[in-house]
């Protein structure tokens, strides 16, 4: 091109491609990401992602702590659902040791857990919404959220990090009052979602703004490794609370919604519905809780077998994995978290692979990443 | 060989407790590798071979296109540092497979300053995983499209999760001089602490 | 016919319709927003605010100290010929800013001294102030606010997860 002699008329229409920086600090990145769109007139050519502005050195801070000590740290990985954070780790280091977890403790921290699910599933709900133009769903989300919180406060004592289980079972038990109290916010709350839905999956500018958008294939989507709703979304059966059972889970009956064509709204109807299992997953752990005991056998000074493990739980954003070595000691040798945000965040390339520039915010917003557990 | 170098790591300290796991995915692997794949044993029950490094490519390669195993998912790929072994640096995969339910991990030991292939034609989601090892843990991927720091800014010297780097970071031992620099304000004695709380006081 | 319905859709806007009654049947309902300042929030039994230390009860173990995952605890225990009549430490420093709230030391504490107040309030205008010893511990600025009159109307957090709480509990 360069050797050519342009006439002017050409040098005026020539096109050539755009290069445009989106955050690090966006609204519709949900925190400090940075993405370096390479633009063909409004459509996306490529897209590299800056990540790490958040990086904390946690699996660093990890090896210089106790066990135990090490547990409250990794709430602060993906900050909207602690306590299946805490889950993920306590859970690898029981495994680990080989600690049997008494009934009623793997109870109530699926009672939890999904209530954290809930929770995190609800914030997103609201700031997608909001990202695309749908202002009002935003208070809606929260206001569910705050009675989770509420419920939270009573049981943990805190709003947003919990530290929420001590190796080998739960702290307490709950509170007086407690499980009348998350029944009446189950009842009402299957009816709020219907509230939800009718102002969104209906409504025609949501469909045009989130039908077709952000595709990622069933292939593409296992071999860039996606994981939770976002992998769901594309249609496959993946599940962590089905596929690799953990905790009190296969006691209970559930489903797993599944999408057909991997956009935007898949996505979306996909979290709506497992929203709904996991009311229903509460109701039934509130109806079969059993009696008993609180925390297995831990020891005090808890000396760990030399050894590796990996445990993996189905966090609220996909597959929330920790890979602990242990070298004997009373301190982690090495703490691996395999972040869903993280991975997740890869096939943001494919799905915004010629797509329009608006539509960037609305499939960031679908994928609902947390940039705490991507940079860790 | 290879059973030669794990016995080395055993006797440097580090040693896995627990029993060694036969699923098929490990026979099937010890039949067709031979000598290049080694049990280990794990504490949790979880299927984990060693593999020489030089067959990894193909091991890996065969795990995700065999009909009958099928580890088409990625679950996760980090390495670990281990500074007293003569083998530096331990890379971990581990696979899972959608259709079948069933996980493997995978290991390979590397000395120091070696380097590996890398498996991002094989699972495109080990792009950033390689990345991050890399970033915090300095290992070579060859063959990677794009080998750069991922977590850290690119000018950062240093690779933060091998075991000698300090916690605090290269200049942890001038902040620690620093008399109230140490990154906890706690007072060490009495006569410290005193002062810090009066002038907490006057502050107010 | 499936034409038809698809026009009939088109123009009169169901779903929009069915969305924009949800938001006006909230127009007319109570609000829940609280505004903080202004309406203090109901606090629960088992809230976690600032550390609080019971000196009169605290053996000087140094339990919590090591359980502590931001070491932001210090203990100075008695000299030795006091420890022997007297274990109440010599100085007890709690440093709030770096606390996590995640009540390792109040499970470590074999005697329940240790625990959190409902004080939640942390914004000071300068970070030393969050250093507290023994004299400056949340509750002893209330007691000296209401000149000791009304001990028993300030909340004390439960010890429930204290061993020696179970075992009142269990006689």
């Amino acid at each position: 091109m360069q050797n050519e002699k342009p006439s002017h008329l050409k040098e005026l229409v020539e096109t050539r491609e755009f290069e445009l920086n989106m955050g690090p600090q966006h609204p519709a990145t949900h925190g400090v990401y940075r993405a370096i769109l390479t633009l063909d007139g409004e459509r996306i050519q490529k897209l590299n992602s800056v990540v790490g502005y958040l990086h904390r050195g946690i699996e660093k801070w990890a090896e210089y702590r106790t066990w135990q000590q090490a547990t409250p740290i990794f709430d602060r990985l993906d900050y909207l659902s602690a306590v299946i954070n805490c889950h993920g780790y306590v859970g690898a280091v029981e495994k680990l040791l080989q600690v049997e977890i008494p009934k009623k403790a793997e109870y109530m921290r699926v009672i939890c857990d999904e209530l954290q699910r809930i929770a995190s599933h609800l914030l997103w709900f609201g700031t997608h919404a909001l990202d695309i133009g749908a202002m009002s769903v935003l208070f809606y989300g929260v206001r569910e959220r705050e009675a989770i919180i509420d419920l939270f406060e009573a049981h943990f004592g805190q709003r947003l990090l919990y530290n929420a289980y001590p190796i080998g079972g739960v702290r307490l038990d709950f509170p007086k009052g407690w499980i009348q109290a998350c029944r009446k916010f189950l009842n009402t709350f299957n009816s709020r979602i219907d509230e939800y839905e009718a102002l969104l999956t209906e409504n025609r500018i949501w469909k045009q703004r989130t039908i077709g958008v952000g595709v990622i294939s069933k292939e593409d989507a296992i071999a860039y490794g996606l994981s939770g709703p976002t992998l769901r979304g594309s249609g496959v059966y993946f599940d962590v609370r089905k596929s690799i059972p953990y905790s009190a889970y296969p006691d209970f009956d559930f489903e797993i919604p599944l999408g057909k064509n991997g956009d935007v709204y898949d996505r979306y109807l996909c979290r709506i519905r497992e929203m709904r299992q996991s009311v229903r997953i509460i109701n039934q752990a509130l109806d079969g809780m059993p009696e008993g005991e609180l925390k297995g056998k831990v020891p005090k000074i808890i000396r760990s077998p030399q050894g590796e493990v990996y445990f993996t739980v189905e966090g609220s954003k996909g597959q929330l994995g920790f890979y602990i070595v242990s070298d004997g000691k009373d301190k982690p040798f090495r703490v691996h978290i395999k972040s869903p945000s993280f991975i997740n965040l890869q096939g943001l390339d494919v799905m915004s692979k010629n797509q329009l520039i608006a539509d960037m915010v609305a499939i960031i917003g679908s994928i609902d990443i947390v940039l705490g557990e991507v940079d860790r | 060989m290879v059973e030669e170098n794990i016995t080395e790591q055993k006797n440097k300290g580090w040693k896995a407790t627990g029993e060694e796991v036969l699923t098929e995915a490990v026979s099937k692997l010890k039949e067709k590798f031979g000598e290049f794949v080694v049990l280990c044993p794990n504490p949790a029950k979880e299927a984990t071979v060693f593999v020489k490094k030089e067959k990894i490519f193909e091991v890996l390669e065969y795990l995700k296109t065999e009909p009958s195993l099928r580890f088409d998912y990625l679950s996760d790929l980090t390495a670990v540092h281990f500074p007293d072994n003569e083998f530096q640096i331990v890379v971990v995969y581990h696979l899972f497979s959608i259709e079948k339910k069933d996980s493997l991990r995978v290991k390979v030991e590397l000395k120091e300053g070696e380097s590996i292939k890398s498996v991002v034609s094989i699972w495109p989601a080990a792009n950033w995983m390689e990345r991050e090892a890399f970033d915090l843990l300095g290992v070579q991927f060859d063959g990677h499209p794009n080998l750069k720091r991922i977590l850290l800014p690119d000018e950062w010297e240093g690779h933060p999760l091998r075991k000698e780097y300090p916690l605090g970071g290269p200049q942890e031992n001038e902040i620690r001089a620093n008399k109230y620099g140490k990154p906890f304000l706690l007072p060490e004695d009495l006569e410290e602490a005193k002062k810090i709380i009066e002038e907490g006081r006057n502050a107010e | 016919m499936e034409k038809i319905k698809n026009f009939i859709k088109m123009i009169t806007f169901p779903e929009l319709i069915k969305g924009l009654s949800v938001t006006t049947k909230y127009l007319f309902k109570k609000k829940v927003t609280e505004e903080y300042p202004d309406f203090k929030p109901h606090i629960p039994y088992r809230a976690k605010g600032k550390l609080h230390v019971q000196i009169d009860t605290c053996i000087s173990c140094r339990l919590c100290e090591k359980a502590c995952p931001e070491w932001c605890i210090k203990v100075f225990p008695p000299p030795k010929e006091q420890m022997k009549t007297d274990k109440r430490p010599q100085e007890f420093y709690i440093n709030q800013e770096h606390c996590l709230h995640c009540s390792l030391c109040v499970d470590a504490c074999p005697t329940g001294s240790i625990h959190h107040s409902y004080e939640f309030e942390l914004v000071v205008t300068n970070f030393k102030e969050l250093l507290f010893n023994k004299e400056t511990l949340p509750y002893n600025q209330l007691l000296k606010q209401y000149k000791w009159n009304y001990i028993e109307n300030v909340p004390v957090r439960p010890r429930t997860t204290t061993p020696l709480e179970q075992k009142e509990n269990t006689k």
